[in-house]
């Protein structure tokens, strides 16, 4: 079970398609799309009305509701005009864990140009902090526009500033520094004046999933999301070579404070 | 500790996966030796494509090892090797244009692998899996990006090839895999396939059947459809999928 979200960007339009049945083709039966956003200091959830058909939801994001997290649950969960407040989003739905579904996310531009991948925002991942690790220069086009997004969903609601930084591993330098908060969608442009086949994006503090947008110039738009180290090494001793590569970046981070 | 080798040895994961009790869809080398595993990543030069593989050197990032080599394996869709390239960088990320490598080939498109030299020190036990991102820019076109969606081959530190599919297979009954997503804007969609199994796959991708030889790949265009359904006797059959919409062209992993 995940959660599913939007990307609040001032130059392109963003839409998900929500599927109701897993890759095995097993249909979620008596399933709702809620939405839930911050008011206050609680959750504030309530049925997503949207277009749909027997497979699918879909969901154009108003600008008013960009930052909302969007959940499948059980019909019964919340009726038609109910609202809920629940003070921390988790355990709170009877939420089957067992199955992964993914959503499109979408995002256009006047042009029509338009990219997708199929998305999610892990359950687990929105309750638990800590640092997210990646290399960022895969993703980078010459000549082109090149944002990194970081979609941050956290299980309390809570708008908390964390920094987050571009290091480069080899001189070991901080390129830059930026304060992004949790429960948002933080963007930076990648400087188009560094190399950055050496560097890596590092958050302190909240986890959440690096998105690289890249247009401009040329016709059309790209976007991927990265990886965490974690799935590329998988030998036993992974977690204490990761940590070790974590507490460099740390070091390197440290000395700017 | 008898029963945990039950557990885990192939005849039971066979049976398992065969009867769809508690299947496995990917076992990883388990024999504690060290390991470079790569997915299978799709080419092309058709229609003007340009391919760039952008890669980071697991081991130079991982440990620290800046001398290491990595092996680039080109191949046909038939997975009869077209050439083999080693990359000595000096960095932790890079990327190669595949066009350049494969501008004497006739072959407009296929797949390859990509393998990390592996020095692991003594007593110690590596296993990487390259799942880096491939580019594949049309016409020009800003290039889009996917990443590896498949671990298939698995090299050790001798360069030998793991002999077993990392990606399982069943002997008796049907796995099916639907894209969770609909297609009904797309003017055309593109499905590269790999047969990530040492078995001959008979392949069904909605009324489409066809077969594919172990480690074989192909690029099929899919008749228009809201949803596509792959049905086969392999465990995890994922596509990377190529869709066009007027002019704007973009891939993704399903």
């Amino acid at each position: 079970m995940n959660f599913f979200f939007g990307l609040n960007l001032d130059s392109f339009n963003c839409s998900l398609t929500i599927p109701k049945f897993t890759n095995e083709g097993n249909v979620i039966q008596q399933n709702s799309l809620f939405t839930s956003k911050i008011e206050k200091d609680y959750w504030l959830i309530k049925k997503q009305y949207c277009d749909e058909d027997e497979n699918f939801y879909y969901l154009n994001i108003s600008v008013e509701d960009i930052e909302n997290v969007f959940f499948l649950g059980n019909k019964d969960f919340c009726g038609d005009k109910e609202e809920k407040k629940i003070k921390e989003l988790r355990s709170f739905n009877k939420i089957n864990t067992d199955y992964t579904l993914r959503a499109n996310l979408k995002i256009s531009n006047v042009n029509k140009d338009e990219s997708s991948y199929q998305s999610e925002y892990p359950l687990d991942m929105a309750n638990r902090k800590g640092n997210i690790l990646t290399n960022v220069s895969s993703f980078f086009n010459q000549d082109q526009n090149n944002l990194l997004v970081f979609k941050q969903i956290y299980f309390l609601p809570v708008k908390k500033p964390f920094f987050v930084y571009l290091v480069d591993l080899y001189s070991e330098k901080v390129l830059l520094k930026k304060t992004f908060y949790s429960n948002s969608t933080n963007t930076f442009n990648l400087p188009h004046t560094e190399d950055l086949k050496n560097c890596c994006f590092y958050t302190d503090g909240f986890l959440g999933i690096p998105i690289f947008i890249s247009y401009g110039n040329k016709k059309g738009i790209s976007m991927e999301h990265s990886h965490p180290p974690q799935l590329y090494l998988l030998s036993n001793n992974r977690y204490k070579v990761i940590s070790k590569i974590k507490n460099k970046v740390e070091e390197i981070v440290s000395k700017l404070h | 500790m008898f029963l945990s080798y039950i557990k885990k040895s192939s005849v039971t994961y066979k049976i398992r996966n065969s009867l769809k009790i508690k299947p496995a869809a990917i076992i990883m080398p388990g024999d504690n030796k060290s390991y470079s595993i790569s997915d299978a990543f799709c080419w092309r030069k058709d229609t003007s494509f340009v391919t760039n593989f952008r890669y980071t050197d697991l081991v130079n990032y991982f440990l620290g090892n800046n001398n290491v080599t990595i092996k680039l394996v080109l191949k046909d869709h038939n997975n009869n090797t077209l050439d083999v390239i080693k990359l000595n960088q000096d960095t932790i990320s890079d990327d190669i244009c595949i066009n350049d490598q494969v501008k004497k080939i006739k072959n407009l498109s296929g797949h390859f692998f990509i393998f990390h030299e592996l020095k692991p020190k003594q007593n110690e036990t590596l296993v990487v899996r390259n799942s880096c991102y491939t580019s594949y820019s049309l016409e020009g076109k800003t290039p889009s990006i996917v990443h590896g969606n498949l671990p298939v081959l698995a090299e050790d530190s001798s360069s030998k090839i793991y002999p077993k599919s990392i990606i399982q297979y069943s002997h008796f009954r049907k796995y099916t895999y639907r894209i969770q997503n609909n297609f009904s804007s797309y003017d055309k969609v593109e499905a590269f396939i790999f047969n990530p199994t040492d078995i001959k796959l008979k392949i069904q991708i909605n009324d489409i059947l066809f077969d594919l030889k172990p480690y074989t790949s192909k690029i099929i265009q899919l008749p228009k459809a809201n949803i596509y359904t792959i049905k086969s006797k392999c465990l995890f059959l994922r596509p990377i999928l190529f869709v066009y919409k007027d002019n704007c062209f973009d891939v993704m992993h399903a």
